[in-house]
């Protein structure tokens, strides 16, 4: 073999190592940012940063729970009907109490995310199956609830207008609940026994339970984790829109699966970080960010966001499979 | 006691029955013709998605592309008969939203895109290793993408296409719906395929576990390429049923066909991981849900209502169907985890 090709892989692996597999997640942000810097420099204002993290946090904290799922090997494409459904009982409750329909907010998060592992883990059903069934039962439970109408947000309901229109030091109270959010889990997963069993569930089932990791009650707390946060997604999404309406999470499911995955998240489980979700939730914002100032339309910016997808993962199945 | 075995074996078929007594009883005009027509158009397109889907679930893997390539698929193909002939010098053949072209040449082209969808989604999965689960949601949002950039969203109309109307209008022997004919044509082509041929033995040992099946000599990949070109056809068949039946062709119709059609493979107990169900469910499944959508359509249930229903009969089935496994497993003495 040539000497050349043998230091390039050199250079690659150290970089590998050194962005702890995450190459791929930076190389992809790496690449955008140049994009926007020569072609969209708009990007960089420092209101249009503000408000973009503002505006797509959401998103980043519903794939900061659902990373935990994904990572013990389950999955739940529930996220986004859980978040309709509380904000649809939070719609009933608003005029009576604000900060008791907030607890009821993450009452609901909560319940139906707990709701989704004891299903998963008592039926076994497999959770991709269960979570379908049940994301249309929240979906049409919250329909129901609300008969389909808009409950609007308003100026009157001053916790919620804090918490989603207003800023620490600066910083968005969303993108700081995200990046908290992200944060503390990564530290529960390096640091914490219970951060190492959710990666031994997901990369061996069977394996972990006889090894005595009670990987049910994992599962159960991963999926009511994400159910929790998916609500607190919900209530500062709405309150940043200003209305709550039966569409609320639409999408969000997939946007979610997509930040976890271009963050290096495998689907089969015990494989990623939460950094790394947060790298793919900033690539992500950034992207359709860049989309929208560009001007380049919805339409244009679906078929981006799907192209996208399917090569970050494919790349990332590249160098998984390089490894092994 | 004989009757419970009998119910639980029969899981369907009573609740076929138990649907259909349900909407005689709501609604005094349930086997009227007209109605009659409705729910097995509806069982053809339904049951159509729905073996496309249970194939592609039959090899382990998934396929969530299916309701927008069947919407998109026609849409593109006027799109492209269009532009080709515009290039050899013939005039515009899509004016003011009207379409002006040969059936026959729709249906070709349909047939050929919504095959070559079914083919690039097997290369990116079975080549590219993707997750069927992340290809296939990428592929709905690219080709949505596409189908939008290229009709701008305005819908396109058949009215002026001669024989346009015969596929998903007409009758067979002025008693049954084409499209219902046909799509028992298909279903009984793929039942005895996957019962009663060697071709049904390797779909099935794909599914069921990839790793023994190589080893016995079965080109595991060939296989799952295979299923995803066949639904891909299928789906062309069910978008011209569309295009035909409605007699227009608008990429904005948001379908969420394809949840209705793993709904109903996880009804039929489909596994999802491969390997397990029969077709023959699936196409029990297609009418109880057509009968069920029915049902509810009559009495009055808006959409909102009915995804939650269904969604209740998701989780429903899909844990009757888990608990009776969970009792095999536990008499072969397998602890599940």
């Amino acid at each position: 073999m040539r000497k050349g090709t043998g230091q390039i892989k050199r250079v690659y692996q150290d970089l590998a190592e050194k962005t702890q597999g995450l190459l791929i997640s930076f190389l992809i942000l790496a690449v955008l940012l140049i994009i926007s810097a020569v072609f969209i420099p708009k990007v960089f204002q420092l209101k249009n940063l503000e408000n973009m993290l503002r505006t797509y946090a959401p998103g980043g904290i519903v794939a900061a729970g659902l990373s935990l799922v994904i990572l013990t090997g389950e999955i739940d494409v529930s996220v986004g009907t859980i978040m309709t459904l509380s904000m649809a009982v939070a719609a009933k409750l608003y005029d009576i109490n604000e900060p008791l329909t907030i607890v009821a907010i993450l009452a609901t998060g909560l319940f139906t995310g707990f709701l989704n592992g004891i299903l998963i883990t008592r039926t076994k059903v497999p959770s991709l199956m269960l979570t379908i069934g049940m994301s249309s039962v929240y979906g049409g439970l919250a329909s129901i609830l609300v008969k389909a109408q808009k409950k609007y947000i308003t100026e009157v309901y001053s916790l919620t207008n804090l918490l989603a229109k207003g800023s620490i030091l600066g910083i968005p109270i969303p993108l700081f609940v995200c990046v908290f959010s992200a944060i503390a889990f990564e530290f529960m997963l390096r640091k914490t026994a219970f951060g190492k069993r959710i990666y031994y569930t997901g990369m061996n089932k069977r394996a972990s339970w006889m090894s005595g990791v009670n990987i049910n009650r994992i599962k159960v707390i991963c999926f009511t984790v994400c159910g929790l946060l998916s609500a607190v997604a919900a209530l500062l999404l709405s309150g940043q829109l200003g209305s709550a309406t039966v569409q609320l999470g639409d999408g969000y499911d997939v946007t979610a699966i997509s930040i976890s995955v271009l963050g290096g998240i495998s689907l089969s489980g015990g494989v990623g970080t939460l950094v790394g979700t947060l790298l793919g939730f900033v690539t992500i914002s950034l992207m359709q960010n860049m989309m929208a100032i560009a001007g380049l339309g919805n339409y244009v910016s679906i078929t981006l966001k799907g192209v996208m997808i399917i090569l970050v993962v494919f790349l990332y199945g590249l160098s998984a499979r390089k490894r092994t | 006691m004989k009757l419970r075995k009998i119910l639980r074996q029969e899981l369907l078929w009573g609740a076929v029955i138990l649907t259909v007594l349900l909407g005689r009883l709501t609604n005094p005009y349930f086997f009227v013709n007209n109605n009659i027509d409705v729910i097995l158009y509806t069982t053809a397109i339904y049951g159509t998605l729905a073996i496309a889907e249970s194939l592609v679930l039959l090899v382990g893997e998934i396929d969530l592309s299916i309701g927008i390539s069947s919407v998109v698929s026609p849409a593109l193909a006027i799109y492209l008969a269009n532009w080709i002939n515009t290039l050899a010098g013939g005039g515009n053949m899509v004016r003011g939203g009207y379409v002006m072209m040969s059936w026959w040449v729709i249906v070709g082209l349909t047939m050929l895109i919504a095959t070559v969808t079914g083919i690039i989604n097997g290369i990116i999965v079975v080549k590219g290793h993707v997750p069927p689960f992340v290809a296939t949601i990428g592929m709905q949002y690219t080709v949505s993408g596409i189908g939008y950039i290229v009709t701008k969203g305005t819908p396109l109309f058949m009215t002026r296409v001669e024989n346009s109307e015969v596929l998903g209008g007409s009758k067979f022997m002025n008693l049954v719906p084409l499209c219902f004919v046909l799509f028992l044509v298909i279903a009984v082509f793929f039942i005895y395929l996957t019962t009663s041929t060697k071709f049904g033995m390797r779909v099935y040992s794909t599914g069921g576990s990839t790793k023994s099946a190589k080893m016995c000599g079965i080109n595991t990949d060939r296989w799952k390429i295979f299923m995803y070109v066949i639904a891909g056809a299928l789906v062309g068949f069910t978008g011209l049923v569309f295009v035909s039946k409605l007699q227009s062709c608008d990429v904005t119709q948001t379908t969420g066909y394809e949840m209705t059609a793993l709904a109903i493979a996880i009804i039929a107990g489909i596994e999802l991981n491969g390997g397990g169900g029969r077709l023959i469910d699936t196409v029990k499944g297609a009418l109880f849900m057509a009968v069920l959508s029915n049902v509810m359509s009559n009495v009055g249930f808006l959409s909102y209502h009915r995804t939650f229903v269904t969604g209740l009969f998701i989780v429903l089935f899909a844990i009757i169907h888990k608990l009776s496994d969970s009792k095999r497993l536990r008499e072969l003495n397998v602890v599940e985890v």
